[in-house]
């Protein structure tokens, strides 16, 4: 009896604890949704007429923006070059479409996706100018143009609700017919004679107007060629812009809509010979069923017609140029996005990496140019160029930034339909970019004023002096497959010990080889394939704890710099037991899929799935594994080499917890800028801007970058501003694809080499995912290895610390560099010689003339 | 071990089991008699059985292992040596099972303990050969290869053989009988595999549904 009691109160309380869970689960948050749904109304701008333009003037330049159009120009006024915000005579472009010639007239096009994805396009001109849906305004130093952009109907000046009275005075101006045919398309309310299905309370609350007598009020619905016909018969009785404001103000009613209309505001202020634009975010309205995906802004600043010559320029590798109409229309248009690809994002192929170290880009024609800085939403961006011809005969260059991210979600194995799932707010912040007018179309001078930028951008770089280097990076161990207790396992295979990486170091200073640094790679914690960083061991394969510490010491009595090279961003091959747990630490897609990666393919570029995959970190996370490895190695009295910090750079799309690319870049800066300020050494790949501060070292510098066909020209503009004030070397010479073409680079861009070694025959590496050590044999390249250097130091060793003054091409193939000091760096690319004066620049090799080079 | 083999073999568990696996030299010679009395006249054991399973294992291995490489190709890190033996072991488990299950309705005489002595003693030629090809195959050239494929081959004929007259003795049945039913056997391991796949198959299936089902809740809820 009594266990009967008992079973039965145990089955209840089951049934209970599942019924709680159902609705505490299931049914609170399924109502708690309707919340979600409901968001703010978009209010819609509409035009009155203002002054006939918007003027901001300094000493050096002058902004003029049109109400008419919101195009603006910026008279330079030492040159008095004009440079316009969209392309001048655009309407008699023999080729553009008239989308395309819209796009050409806009300030900015938006691009608003659905969550099946279906993506749209809006320019500011032709959904927002146009229909009159717009405003602009002055306030002090600012000039603020707030676009309402969408399918909206034109605002027809029309009474969209009015008084009984006012109605009839207009009826009765109107023709018998016309009074007729409005007032059908009018209702009217009175509140002593309501309609059964009416409810006055409803109607007051929605025409508070109703309360002082009966009121007309425009049928919803009514069709716009109706409304057309309405407004000219209104017109007809004389009704006015005045009568329109007053009625509107009689309505107290804002026009909305949950149509996919959008809302955005351009703030233009001027500082110095600067134009700042700056789009906040805060400012920007949408409807949540249409995501605003990306915003183009400026798209056809100082866009150039197809009879100007000049040149674009582009960030690619260290820079590029594209001369206008350059006919290499079978070329894709350029793109790259700022600081590489977002790993938060799901991309299906990677043929490419499109990547850019520094944000900025730029146009110069006709002795003037301007280059745009992006400075804040920078890493949201990516920069895009094109020439005249293909879709409309102008070149231009811009930005466009991706602000809400979204990616497919497959809800169900069951379907195969796919959900599109995007961010639920925009980031905070703006997008500001900086357009600086230059008195110059030569980019070297181009890339001097940026230099000037970046070093009042970060004063920390002015106080560095820049010494000779050679680095020399120093393979630990890779993983490979053996067989361990009868399974095949994969286990770190020691390519150099502690103690032969001291031999490999110690051989080359006896060699004779000056501003030696070591970088070790792939030292702990599995090797190069690196487990998270919860804790940091060295392998004991290479000689543990006790091995790395002599090796330190040694180096450290030699003199020779030391960083220890760490992977902070991604959780490979790493488990609970390494400290990684997936729920925690990983970051996520928007389809709150936690972001797990996996390699490409070479060859036909899409994803490996066999490949084990391994895990993006959330920024925090992130943070916290910068700060375990550099602590570590700050202990052991080493630098910090970070593989992906500084380079990498991804958000975290977590609803729950969102990182931003922008917040996560501000983790990143802070963790680095931490690490530097108690006196460590950074050493960053690439380079990316918001590195460029705290890192003492830059590796595998981007010279040529993507050897895109629309390029003219590839220049040394970043190694232009950076020269002498930042360290950088080459990728490992003896691990790049061409050396000479590599060497000849590093002449050109005035960056020191770079080795990568190891003590290991090469053959320990077959049958591993590792070929790209398959160079890295110290014993081959040892004779080769000091007599390039030794050689590379004594040409160029007295150059470290200069400037870089002047770089221009002496032929197609041939360039040359200027220094501070007088030195010049000839580099002759081509097969064969050339002469220029008394100088004669062998084929495929470099030399330095004058100053200390010599 | 040794209470293990005691247990089956009684008092002087070492002594049969040598006896034992001695007697699988004389069976591969004289099949025909050698199985008859294998399990009639008590002549076997499970212990040798065992023993002999074992070393078949030993052999698989020490075959990917020591063979010179003119012959096999193997990754040997990628050797999963517990697949290996699983290769060996689940066949000969199935193949077991299944004939047991059949025969029992068809006047088989043979035990499911029978069924595997006799099964496991027919490997003897395989271990005999294959262990002894390990180091000959170290020692003969290339071209001298034949040698090896003959010899490897005629281990695996040697070993089908013997099953077939084992089956036949074990059961009391006819050639002809024998050969029917090995191939029933072989369908029968065939069902086992069905459906085991498919109690497989539907368990993950049931996984998957909990799966979408956390998908989609997480997907409207989250």
């Amino acid at each position: 009896m009594k266990r009967q009691v008992i079973k039965g109160l145990l089955i209840s309380l089951a049934v209970l604890i599942l019924l709680g869970a159902l609705v505490w689960f299931v049914v609170i948050p399924l109502y708690a949704q309707g919340d979600d749904g409901a968001h703010q109304a978009i209010h819609i701008y509409g035009y009155t007429e203002g002054p006939n333009q918007y003027t901001l003037e300094n000493d050096k330049l002058r902004f003029t923006l049109d109400p008419k159009t919101t195009n603006f120009s910026v008279l330079m006024k030492d040159t008095g070059r004009v440079w316009y915000s969209s392309a001048q005579d655009a309407l008699n472009d023999p080729i553009a479409l008239t989308a395309d010639k819209n796009r050409l007239q806009s300030a900015l096009t938006l691009t608003y996706s659905t969550s099946s994805n279906v993506i749209t396009l809006l320019d500011s001109y032709g959904f927002s100018v146009q229909n009159g849906v717009y405003t602009v305004e002055q306030e002090g130093d600012t000039v603020v143009v707030n676009y309402s952009m969408g399918k909206i109907s034109r605002t027809y000046m029309i009474p969209a609700v009015t008084t009984q009275e006012r109605f009839e005075h207009f009826l009765s101006l109107m023709s018998s017919s016309a009074a007729r045919r409005t007032k059908e398309y009018y209702t009217l309310y009175d509140l002593n004679k309501l309609k059964k299905n009416m409810n006055a309370e409803d109607l007051l609350a929605k025409y508070p107007l109703l309360m002082n007598g009966p009121i007309y009020v425009l049928r919803e619905g009514t069709k716009e060629h109706l409304l057309a016909t309405t407004e000219k018969n209104f017109a007809a009785a004389g009704y006015t812009q005045e009568d329109f404001t007053y009625d509107q103000s009689l309505a107290n009613v804002e026009s909305v809509t949950n149509k996919p209309v959008f809302d955005i505001t351009l703030r233009y202020s001027l500082s110095d010979a600067d134009l700042v634009v700056e789009v906040p975010f805060d400012r920007i309205s949408y409807n949540p069923a249409y995501p605003i995906t990306k915003i183009n802004l400026l798209p056809n600043f100082g866009a150039a017609s197809d009879k100007e010559s000049g040149f674009l320029f582009v960030p690619e590798g260290g820079g590029a140029m594209i001369d206008f109409n350059n006919g290499r229309l079978k070329q894709n248009a350029y793109f790259a996005n700022v600081y590489g690809w977002d790993s938060a994002t799901v991309r299906k192929a990677v043929i490419s990496e499109t990547r850019t170290a520094f944000p900025v880009f730029g146009v110069g024609a006709g002795g003037n140019s301007f280059l745009c800085m992006m400075e804040d939403g920078a890493s949201l961006g990516g920069i895009g160029a094109d020439i005249a011809g293909r879709y409309t005969s102008y070149n231009s260059v811009s930005a466009t930034y991706t602000v809400l991210h979204g990616d497919p979600y497959d809800v169900s194995a069951k379907t195969t339909a796919q959900v599109y799932m995007f961010e639920k707010e925009l980031p905070t912040g703006s997008i500001v970019q900086r357009y600086r007018f230059l008195k110059t179309d030569n980019y070297a001078a181009m890339a001097r004023a940026y230099g000037d930028y970046l070093l009042t951008r970060y004063p920390a770089l002015k106080k560095r002096t820049v010494q000779p280097a050679l680095l020399i990076e120093i393979i630990g161990a890779a993983d490979k497959v053996v067989q361990y207790m009868g399974l095949p396992v994969s286990r770190p295979l020691p390519l150099t010990t502690f103690d032969q990486a001291a031999g490999i170091v110690n051989d080359l200073s006896a060699a004779g080889l000056n501003g030696l640094n070591v970088k070790l790679t792939g030292w702990m914690n599995g090797g190069v394939k690196q487990k998270v960083l919860s804790s940091v061991s060295p392998l004991n394969e290479l000689g543990g704890t006790a091995g790395l510490y002599n090796l330190l010491r040694g180096l450290k009595d030699s003199d020779i710099p030391v960083y220890l090279d760490a992977v902070t961003q991604y959780a490979m091959n790493s488990g609970i037991w390494d400290g990684f747990i997936s729920f925690r630490d990983a970051a996520k897609f928007t389809t709150r899929e936690h972001a797990i990666l996996r390699p490409y393919s070479n060859i036909w570029y899409g994803v490996f799935v066999g490949e084990e995959p391994y895990y993006l970190l959330k920024p925090a996370v992130i943070q916290t594994m910068m700060k375990n490895a550099s602590a570590y190695a700050k202990e052991q009295g080493a630098g910090i080499s970070f593989e992906d910090a500084g380079y990498l750079l991804s958000a975290d799309y977590n609803p729950r917890d969102r990182v931003t690319r922008e917040q996560a870049l501000e983790k990143q800066a802070a963790a680095l800028s931490d690490i530097a300020g108690a006196g460590q050494n950074i050493m960053v790949k690439t380079g990316n801007l918001y590195a460029l501060p705290y890192a003492s070292m830059i590796t595998d510098m981007a010279m040529h970058g993507n050897n895109y066909s629309i390029f003219d020209r590839q220049i040394p503009f970043y190694q232009i501003a950076l020269h002498g004030h930042v360290g950088y070397v080459t990728e490992p010479l003896n691990l790049s694809a061409d050396m000479t073409q590599t060497l000849l680079n590093a002449a050109e861009y005035g960056a020191n080499l770079q080795f990568s070694f190891m003590n290991a025959p090469v053959s320990v590496l077959q049958d591993t995912d590792y070929y790209c050590y398959f160079g890295a044999n110290y014993a081959a390249w040892r004779n080769q290895a000091i007599e390039l250097a030794m050689d590379y130091q004594q040409r160029m060793g007295g150059l470290s610390s200069q400037l870089i003054v002047d770089h221009a091409y002496l032929a197609p193939a041939v360039t040359v560099t200027a220094y501070g000091n007088g030195s010049k760096v000839y580099v002759n690319y081509g097969n064969s010689s050339f002469s220029t004066g008394d100088i004669t620049i062998d084929a495929r090799s470099f030399i330095v003339d004058g100053g200390d080079g010599v | 071990m040794h209470a293990f083999i005691g247990k089956i073999a009684g008092q002087g568990g070492w002594k049969r089991l040598g006896d034992t696996l001695r007697y699988a030299l004389h069976v591969i010679v004289r099949p025909f008699d050698g199985f008859w009395d294998l399990t009639r006249e008590k002549r076997g054991s499970i212990a040798a059985a065992n023993c002999i399973v074992f070393l078949t294992l030993v052999t698989r291995i020490c075959t990917l292992q020591y063979t010179s490489f003119l012959f096999i190709k193997v990754h040997w890190e990628y050797v999963n040596l517990f697949e290996q033996c699983a290769s060996i072991l689940l066949p000969l488990l199935f193949f077991c099972l299944g004939n047991w299950g059949l025969t029992t309705l068809f006047d088989g005489k043979g035990t499911l303990r029978d069924i595997y002595m006799a099964t496991a003693y027919a490997l003897t030629p395989y271990v005999l050969i294959n262990l002894m090809l390990i180091p000959v195959s170290n020692l003969i050239t290339f071209d001298e290869g034949s040698l090896y494929h003959v010899m490897a081959g005629f281990s695996m004929l040697w070993c089908g053989y013997l099953f077939v007259v084992a089956m036949m003795m074990i059961h009391d049945y006819t050639l002809a009988k024998t050969l029917l039913f090995l191939l029933m056997s072989i369908f029968a391991m065939l069902v086992i595999i069905f459906l085991l796949l498919l109690f497989f198959g539907l368990i993950s299936d049931g996984v998957g549904f909990f799966v979408s089902l956390y998908r989609e809740a997480v997907f409207r809820l989250y």
